[in-house]
Formats: structure tokens, C-alpha cells, sequence
């Protein structure tokens, strides 16, 4: 190693001398032949220098020899001696010195633990569906009670229907601020459409029973949101269901034509199970011009209601879900083949 | 009765009380009413600390006859400035006040003593000037500017700013209270909070021993309610939610809630806690555990127990909800039940006993949810009635709260012969169950249920009111757990015990 560099700095020095005698004329031979010779002289010089210099470089900078070594002939041949001094005071200390680009190893093996989720859902651009599910998991398994708060706070981003789901969730969390703050929360939205509900209902109760439409409609869509803010399996949202109905059977006696609450209410009557008048429903919704495709997983879910599994494919394949991850899934399931199919 | 000047004779103990005794119903008063009235060898004064003046409603309960005075001071009333005068400002007060927001925000170690008693206590200050100076001084004006430069540009500065004045409002009447209250050989707390920073203020300046009972955890209730009023939804698409989902300065109130009970815990001792969840809780708040004593509560058995007598041979076919008419008691899930229950036991009834005046708007909302489930004739809003004459009528006490403490009203169903169906907060789980495992080998007492679970718990009401061998085995579970563990005059003894030795007589 020693002599790499004692070789190096020879060939520096014997370098400066030949373009010192090039630029002062100090050779008694014509013009041409002591350019040749001293060219000659250069490019050996440059030669052994890459070669030295080759010794000193890092290991992986080395081989192959052929390729490490040219771009050190080329710097060192075309820029006389500046080319030498800059690999050697520059390039091979800094390839053989380099700055550590890792952490030092402390830090690998206490890396900053941070808390789940680390920041409150914003993006709209990623689906209410695909936020709910991240958040599902801190709010299950986070050990700490402030990172599941955070997710409580993180669901104020997410819209209804899949905010409640992991605020009921979390009723049931062991620590009490967790489950208040989920109260809260859930008490808040009840609140609210209990408010428009009571607000709709005076309303109605001033205009001529002719011309409740719009009130019956709107009562339809609140109860139905209310049903959704409850337990899914509980009591009371059939009940709700039920107000839901009543109040969208009366805004369709008044105006029949309404596809979107017929299609409303055959997803109230599915969830009573009332399954031949939703499948009714359904189809006045398509023939009041309801895109069929929002309609086909519905009928699916009647199909398999009345255990006519051939059925469920069709409609599935038919409803084309799109982006829609929970119905592909289940898309992918009713295609496979039969006997592909597993036993449950 | 009138505030005494601080040189009138000593008494015995005074009691801190926010919002509660003897203005407002509810179990820490009928506990205050119990303790005074069970330590009669003791004088007592009274520190009331309300809201405000305009909405105080009258007197709830019979002040004991050793109650020497009570003292009521409303803290949002408006501050009176009659010097309008702009003001230099005192530049070492807002230093020391810029420390003490400094341990607000990152609340480590023990409150440092220079601004404890600059600022917290206004010591060797002119009574109202640090009013004068908050209110109008450039010190003020700058500190103020300052903090919001830093922690929240993007934030209203009018909403900021008013925060920021009424957070501080209070604080300023609190240390010009604590100078004219009379010397007391003990203060004793019944919260954190404002009560306990009163406390903690005339430990500080009188040097007598500062006794901390916490029922429920103050700044738990407090944040929740913070939580409730200030986080908001994202509303458009461009508005992004804060990341603790409310404005710097609405969570400053949290973050003043929690710096309290820290100074609280600094300074009281004993630290007494009613169950052993709830001190765990403390410690995580700043408590020191040394200083933590847990005494449950306790029934006078000698009015309860007779009741038993007056049951009927059947169940009654009523649930009972016995507590105020507020969101946290959850009365719409119990409303709920009844209505689940009632399609398969025609003949049930479900009775709300309690005040309504402490949230109208509440009650209101209860009372339509009644009627949208056609449940008038099965749901009854008794208001307040004596506990003693409707345990005995009822078949089963019902608490579907979503928070709560140690509830008296479990011991006092206990004791008249009445199963309870809780849910499972605070110390209701061991009530009913059994705490250790001589407590569980009495039996169930009742049933606990999950919270918002009105399915649950109408289907518990359904198998101890349809089986009588069961009803009769919780009832009598009930009456031996507290006969056994819940008695008053332990609870008397203990607070007697710890009175005599904190210098109380």
C-alpha cells in the first residue's frame, strides 16, 4: 500500500517534470520527435499511475481492472498532472473514507417506535372503505389508549358509514376515555339526524297531507341513516327500518315516479326480509331508470335469501363492482367453478 | 349565610365543592350529606364553586346543623375591571407565567415553587392587579401574541385570543377566593378541578394539610365533555382535521384540565379514591401512589334494610333507572330495552328517577325518543323521588351509564333486597360479581352488560324477571355483599381516622 502511493507521488512528480519541459522547450531534439517523446513518456507514466492507483482504490472499486483503470488512464492522460493530483488527493480518500450512509448501529437496534395510526385519515383520494379498514387495526390491537384515540379522532375524516362501524367498535374498548370519546362521537351523529328528524317531522305536520314529498322523502333517507347508526343486529333497527318504510312508501304514493327511493326502499325491505316485495322494488327502481349495476348486488343477496345459488353468480357477474374491494371479492368467490368451491 | 373575614376562628374542615352539594342532586352529594352529617364532633364550612350566579338554583339539601357557613363563588361571571387604563405590565410575572404555560404543555416533574406562588397564588401581589395586568397590559397583549404566532398562525386569532381569556378568568378568581376564605385546619376536595386547585392554592398559603377524594376522575369527565363540544368533522374536501381532530386552543382547555389535576395531586394527601381502577387511573394522571387511599363507598344500612319488608311476594314487573336525566347516564339505551322487552313481557314498565334540570335538552330528547317508539305507557319519567320509597316497588335497578364511579345507588338496592343490572364501568363489575374470591363465592347480585347494549340488557331483564329462583338468589347475593363489605360507618370510621390525624380536631 505504502508503495502504491510512494509509486503514485513518483509519478506525479515525474509528470510535473515532463510538462515543465514541454512548456519551457528543455529538450534538444526537434520539435516533433520531443513531443513524441514526451507524449511517450506521459501516457507511461499515466499507465503506471492508473495502475498504482488501481492498489489503492477500495476493493469493489477494482475490478474489473480493465474498466476501474480506464477512466483513471483517460483523467490522467487528457489533464496533465491536475488529473493525477485530483484522484489522488481527492477521489481515492474519498472512496476510501466515505461519509456513513447508515445510521450508526444504535439506532438499529432502537429504532423510534411510533404510534398507530401516526396521522389522522385526510385523503379523500383513498376510499372511505380502504381508511376504515387501515384504522380497524390500530383501534384493535394498539396497546396504547392514545393511539386509539387518535384512530376515534382519525374517523372524523371517514363519512358515516364507515365511521360507525369502528366507533361501535370501539364501545367496547377496555379504557374508559376510549369508550366515552366513542360515545361522544356516536351520540353526536344520532343527535343531529334525531334533529333533522324532529325538524321534518313538524314540518310535515304543516303542509297539506298532498303535498308531503319532499318531508316524507327526506324522513325515509334520515331514519334509514339513523337504522345505520345502531347495532346491525339489534332490535331497534328493524324498528327504524320500519319508520323508514312507512315514510318511503308515503312520499312513493305521492309520486311514483321517484326511482332512487324505490331503490331505497327495496334496501329497507331486504333488511326486513321481506324479500319478494324488495325484488319489486328493485325493478320499479331499474324501471325508473336506476343504473341496474347498483341494483344487481342486491338481487344477489335476495338470490342467495332464497338459497337460488345459480342465481348469485349471475347477478354478480353482471353488477360489474369495480372498485367496490368487499363485492369483488365476493364476485371472485360466486364465479370460481363449482367444484372449485369450498365446503362450508 | 355570608363569606367570614379570614380572621374568624379556625374550623374544623372545609369542604371544596364544584357543582355538586348542596345545589345540585346526585351521589357526591348525597355522600357529602352523609359524611357531614355522620361526623358530627366536626365544624364544617363550605366552599361552593358554580358557573354562574344567573343559572344557581336553589338549595337541594339541609345543611347538617355543624356546618358553620357556606361560601359561593361563581367563577364565569364576568370579571369587573373598573380601570380601563392601558398598562405597562409586570415583565417577571408573564416570565414566571410563560414557565408555568411551559409545565402546562409538558407537564414533568414537580410544579416549580416560583411560579406556583407568582402566578398560581398572586403572592406579593396587590389584590387585582394581576387581573388588571392580564386584562389590560402590552405584557399580556405580547405574551399572547407570542404563543400564537407559535403554536397556531393558521388559527383564528380572535378565537385564540378569547380561549385564552377565558381559561385565565377563572384562575384569577380562584386565587383572589382562596384569600378570603377563613382558616381551616383541613380543606378538603371532593374533586380536582377547580375545587382542588382551591385546595391546592390555600395549602400553599396556609399550610394545612389538603385531603383529595375523587369519586369519579374529574379530568376524565372533563376531557370527554371538551372532546364532545370541540371535535369536529372534516368539512370539505380542502379542510383538514387538526391532528388531535379539535384547534390549538380548544385542546389548551384539555391540556388545563390536565395540568390542574396535576397540581392538585402535587399537593393533596391523602389522595382518596373509591376503587382501585380509578387510582391506577390517578397514577397515570400524576398521582403519587403512596399517597393513594381507597375507601369504597357505604349504604346506612339501618334505613335500607327495612325495606325488604315492604316487597311484594312477585316481582314487580318494573325496571328502575335511579340517577339524573344526562347523557353519560345513557337513558336511551334503557328507553330502548323497555322497548325490546315489552314485546315479549307485555305488562313491563321501565321507570326514569331522577331530576331533569341539570340538561333539559337531554330529557326533552329522551321523552321524544318515548313517544317515536310508542312507548308511553311502558316508560314513566318520575323525576326526583325519595330513593327509599321506589326501591321497594321496583323489580329490578337498572344502570346503563356509560361512565361511572362507585354507584351508591347498587349498595342502597342491595341493601332494600333489589337486584341490579349494570353495565360494566367503573366499579359495577365488582359490585355485582364480587371483588376478590371470598366476595365472588356470594353470588352474582344482578347481571353486568356491555355498554350501548340494549338487546344485552333486555335480554338480562328478561331471565331475572321470568325466573324467580334466579331474582331470589341475586337479592340475597346482594344483601350479604353488602352487609358484609359496604357498610357507612366504615366509611364514617375512615374518614373520622383521617380527619383526627391530618389536625382536623
Amino acid at each position: 500500500m505504502t508503495l502504491s502511493w510512494l509509486l503514485c507521488a513518483g509519478l506525479l512528480l515525474l509528470d510535473a517534470l515532463l510538462l515543465d519541459a514541454w512548456l519551457t522547450g528543455f529538450t534538444p531534439l526537434p520539435l516533433l520527435q520531443s513531443a513524441l517523446v514526451l507524449v511517450g513518456a506521459h501516457a507511461g507514466a499515466c499507465l503506471l499511475f492508473s495502475l498504482a492507483l488501481l492498489r489503492l482504490l477500495p476493493p469493489p472499486y477494482r475490478n474489473p481492472a480493465v474498466l476501474s483503470g480506464l477512466p483513471v488512464l483517460g483523467i490522467t492522460f487528457f489533464i496533465p498532472v491536475l488529473g493525477m493530483l485530483g484522484w489522488l488527493a481527492c477521489v481515492v480518500p474519498a472512496l476510501r473514507h466515505p461519509r456513513p450512509v447508515q445510521p450508526p448501529l444504535d439506532d438499529w437496534l432502537h429504532p423510534p417506535v411510533h404510534g398507530l395510526p401516526v396521522r389522522p385519515a385526510g385523503l379523500r383520494a383513498m376510499g372511505g372503505m380502504q381508511r376504515a379498514g387501515e384504522l380497524a387495526g390500530p383501534l384493535r390491537h394498539a396497546a396504547n389508549p392514545n393511539s386509539r384515540i387518535a384512530v376515534l379522532i382519525a374517523t372524523l375524516s371517514l363519512e358515516d358509514q364507515y365511521s360507525v362501524p369502528l366507533l361501535r367498535l370501539a364501545l367496547k374498548d377496555p379504557e374508559d376515555d376510549v369508550r366515552l370519546l366513542a360515545y361522544a362521537l356516536l351520540n353526536r351523529k344520532e343527535k343531529a339526524i334525531e334533529a333533522r328528524i324532529r325538524d321534518l317531522g313538524q314540518q310535515l305536520a304543516r303542509v297539506p297531507s298532498d303535498q308531503g314529498f319532499l318531508q316524507h322523502k327526506a324522513l325515509a333517507h334520515n331514519y334509514w341513516a339513523f337504522a345505520h347508526l345502531g347495532d346491525p343486529q339489534g332490535s331497534a333497527r328493524l324498528l327504524l327500518c320500519t319508520r323508514a318504510r312507512e315514510h318511503g312508501q308515503a312520499a312513493l304514493r305521492l309520486c311514483p315516479g321517484d326511482g332512487g327511493l324505490q331503490w331505497l326502499l327495496g334496501r329497507i325491505l331486504l333488511v326486513q326480509l321481506q324479500l319478494d316485495d324488495a325484488a319489486e322494488a328493485f325493478e320499479q327502481a331499474r324501471q325508473r331508470g336506476i343504473d341496474p349495476r347498483q341494483i344487481q348486488p342486491f338481487l344477489a343477496e335476495i338470490a342467495f335469501l332464497r338459497r337460488r345459488y345459480a342465481d348469485v353468480r349471475g347477478q354478480l357477474t353482471q353488477a360489474k363492482p369495480g372498485g367496490r374491494l368487499r363485492l369483488i371479492k365476493l364476485s371472485i368467490y360466486w364465479e370460481r367453478p363449482a367444484d372449485d368451491a369450498i365446503p362450508t | 349565610m355570608t363569606p367570614s373575614p379570614p380572621d374568624t376562628p379556625v374550623r374544623d374542615i372545609t369542604l371544596l365543592l364544584e357543582g355538586t352539594y348542596p345545589f345540585v342532586r346526585g351521589g357526591v352529594s348525597g355522600w357529602v350529606q352523609q359524611l357531614i352529617e355522620g361526623l358530627p364532633e366536626f365544624s364544617f364550612s363550605l366552599v361552593y364553586l358554580g358557573a354562574q350566579r344567573a343559572s344557581q338554583g336553589e338549595m337541594r339539601y339541609m345543611l347538617p346543623s355543624n356546618v358553620r357557613e357556606l361560601q359561593c363563588h361563581y367563577l364565569m361571571d364576568g370579571a369587573e375591571l373598573r380601570d380601563l387604563r392601558e398598562r405597562p405590565g409586570d415583565s417577571d410575572y408573564f416570565a414566571q407565567s410563560a414557565c408555568m404555560h411551559g409545565w402546562f404543555r409538558n407537564p414533568e416533574g414537580e410544579p416549580d415553587p416560583a411560579w406556583l406562588n407568582r402566578v398560581v397564588l398572586q403572592e406579593s401581589q396587590k389584590p387585582g392587579e394581576p387581573a388588571k395586568d392580564f386584562f389590560r397590559s402590552k405584557a399580556a397583549w405580547q405574551q399572547i401574541s407570542d404563543s400564537y404566532n407559535r403554536y397556531c398562525p393558521n388559527a383564528s386569532f380572535q378565537a385564540y385570543f378569547w380561549s385564552v381569556r377565558n381559561m385565565h378568568t377563572p384562575l384569577l378568581k380562584l386565587a383572589a377566593i382562596a384569600r378570603t376564605i377563613a382558616p381551616s385546619r383541613v380543606y378538603h376536595s371532593v374533586s380536582t378541578g377547580y375545587a382542588g386547585l382551591l385546595g391546592a392554592m390555600l395549602r400553599q398559603r396556609t399550610g394545612s394539610p389538603l385531603i383529595l377524594s375523587e369519586h369519579g376522575i374529574y379530568t376524565k369527565e372533563r376531557k370527554i365533555e371538551l372532546q364532545s363540544m370541540f371535535l369536529r368533522e372534516q368539512e370539505g374536501w380542502f379542510t383538514p382535521v387538526p391532528d388531535l381532530g379539535m384547534a390549538h386552543h380548544d385542546q389548551a382547555w384539555v391540556r388545563l384540565f390536565e395540568g390542574i389535576g396535576r397540581l392538585v395531586y402535587h399537593a393533596a394527601d391523602p389522595i382518596i379514591t373509591l376503587f382501585e381502577k380509578n387510582g391506577d387511573r390517578q397514577v397515570r394522571d400524576g398521582a403519587s401512589r403512596a399517597r393513594i387511599r381507597i375507601i369504597p363507598n357505604g349504604v346506612d344500612l339501618a334505613c335500607f334494610a327495612p325495606l325488604r319488608a315492604h316487597r311484594t311476594e312477585q316481582i314487580p314487573r318494573v325496571l328502575g333507572l335511579i340517577g339524573r336525566i344526562v347523557p353519560i347516564k345513557d337513558i336511551k339505551t334503557f328507553i330502548r330495552a323497555i322497548g325490546v322487552l315489552s314485546a315479549r313481557l307485555p305488562d313491563v314498565e321501565g321507570w326514569l328517577i331522577g331530576p331533569e334540570e341539570e340538561d333539559p335538552g337531554y330529557a326533552e330528547e329522551c321523552r321524544a325518543l318515548v313517544q317515536s317508539l310508542a312507548l308511553q305507557e311502558r316508560v314513566r319519567f318520575k323525576g326526583f323521588q325519595k330513593v327509599e320509597d321506589m326501591l321497594p316497588q321496583l323489580g329490578l335497578l337498572v344502570l346503563t351509564s356509560i361512565s361511572e364511579a362507585f354507584p351508591l345507588v347498587i349498595l342502597e338496592s342491595f341493601a332494600s333486597g333489589l337486584p341490579v343490572l349494570a353495565t360494566d364501568v367503573g366499579a359495577c363489575r365488582e359490585l355485582i360479581d364480587g371483588k376478590d374470591l371470598d366476595d365472588r363465592a356470594l353470588g352474582r347480585a344482578g347481571d353486568v352488560l356491555p355498554i350501548v347494549d340494549h338487546d344485552a340488557l333486555a335480554r338480562a331483564a328478561h331471565t331475572l324477571l321470568t325466573d324467580p329462583a334466579r331474582w331470589s338468589a341475586a337479592q340475597q347475593a346482594g344483601i350479604e355483599r353488602v352487609e358484609r363489605y359496604y357498610q357507612q360507618s366504615r366509611v364514617i370510621d375512615s374518614y373520622r381516622d383521617i380527619y383526627q390525624r391530618t389536625g382536623a380536631s
